[in-house]
């Protein structure tokens, strides 16, 4: 991820042109990528997540006023998609022969979960939405403080608080799955 | 350095995940890009639907010759829901 500033210099000003998203989005992709891997941590809906945000950036490329960053805006919209999958997920109810795939193999919780590593994706679902984007982008996705600020559209501070409450949260739930003593 | 052991498992858990993430080659993701944005024809074709009144038509838009036959036919899926 690059610095503020590099994304304050993709900005709409420049992204007049249609194209000019595109190749924003091409500029990016890896960091794009990344962060709808975080969230979904599935190969296949991450770059299902990254064609949905491109063709909706796209349609709504005439709400960016200018000024704003593109990038923070691109992120955002990437995070809405994965938490449109996320419920996706959640509301689908799986057929007969998912269930008999599931209980003849073991749970993705226990399948990632050995003695050096800790399963923290099913963890991270626990915590408070608003905490686990700022953790998910700030951990998984190197971002700054001031960065995710811009994301979630709101001051620096806040986005502290946040990150503190969620890895208290976190820290909540390690304890009571006896994670560590 | 962090030393709280859940920022150290969410690094652990995120170095993982990136190698993982690694395995996604990069013609993969300009591919995903690409269809994405052709996929932005297709909101223009929702709009000049020739039943905007019906909610559901807009997947028509999505027929492998772009729409067109199905426009000129009316809508292919909407018909039948109509009937």
């Amino acid at each position: 991820m690059g610095s503020h500033a590099e994304m304050k210099k993709v900005s709409m000003g420049q992204a007049g042109v249609e194209t000019d998203v595109y190749d924003a989005i091409i500029e990016h992709r890896e960091t794009l990528l990344n962060i709808a891997y975080s969230y979904l941590r599935n190969r296949h809906d991450a770059l299902e997540a990254l064609q949905e945000m491109t063709c909706r950036a796209w349609v709504k490329r005439s709400t960016l006023k200018g000024g704003r960053a593109l990038m923070a805006w691109l992120i955002r919209i990437l995070i809405y998609v994965c938490i449109d999958e996320q419920q996706r997920r959640k509301r689908a109810v799986p057929t007969v022969d998912e269930q008999l795939e599931e209980i003849s193999q073991p749970h993705d919780a226990f399948k990632a979960f050995n003695h050096d590593k800790v399963a923290m994706g099913p963890l991270l679902e626990k915590v408070k939405p608003k905490y686990r984007h700022v953790l998910i982008l700030k951990y998984y996705n190197d971002l700054t403080l001031t960065e995710i600020a811009a994301v979630l559209g709101k001051p620096e501070g806040t986005s502290k608080t946040w990150q503190h409450k969620g890895l208290g949260q976190l820290r909540k739930w390690m304890k009571n799955r006896r994670d560590w003593e | 350095m962090n030393t709280n052991p859940e920022e150290q498992a969410l690094l652990a858990d995120a170095a993982q995940l990136r190698r993982e993430r690694m395995q996604i080659g990069d013609t993969e993701a300009t591919e995903a890009i690409r269809r994405g944005f052709a996929n932005r024809s297709a909101s223009r074709k929702r709009r000049s639907c020739p039943m905007p009144s019906l909610q559901w038509c807009w997947p028509c838009c999505w027929v492998p010759d772009g729409g067109r036959a199905a426009r000129s036919a009316g809508c292919l899926l909407c018909i039948p829901r109509r009937i």
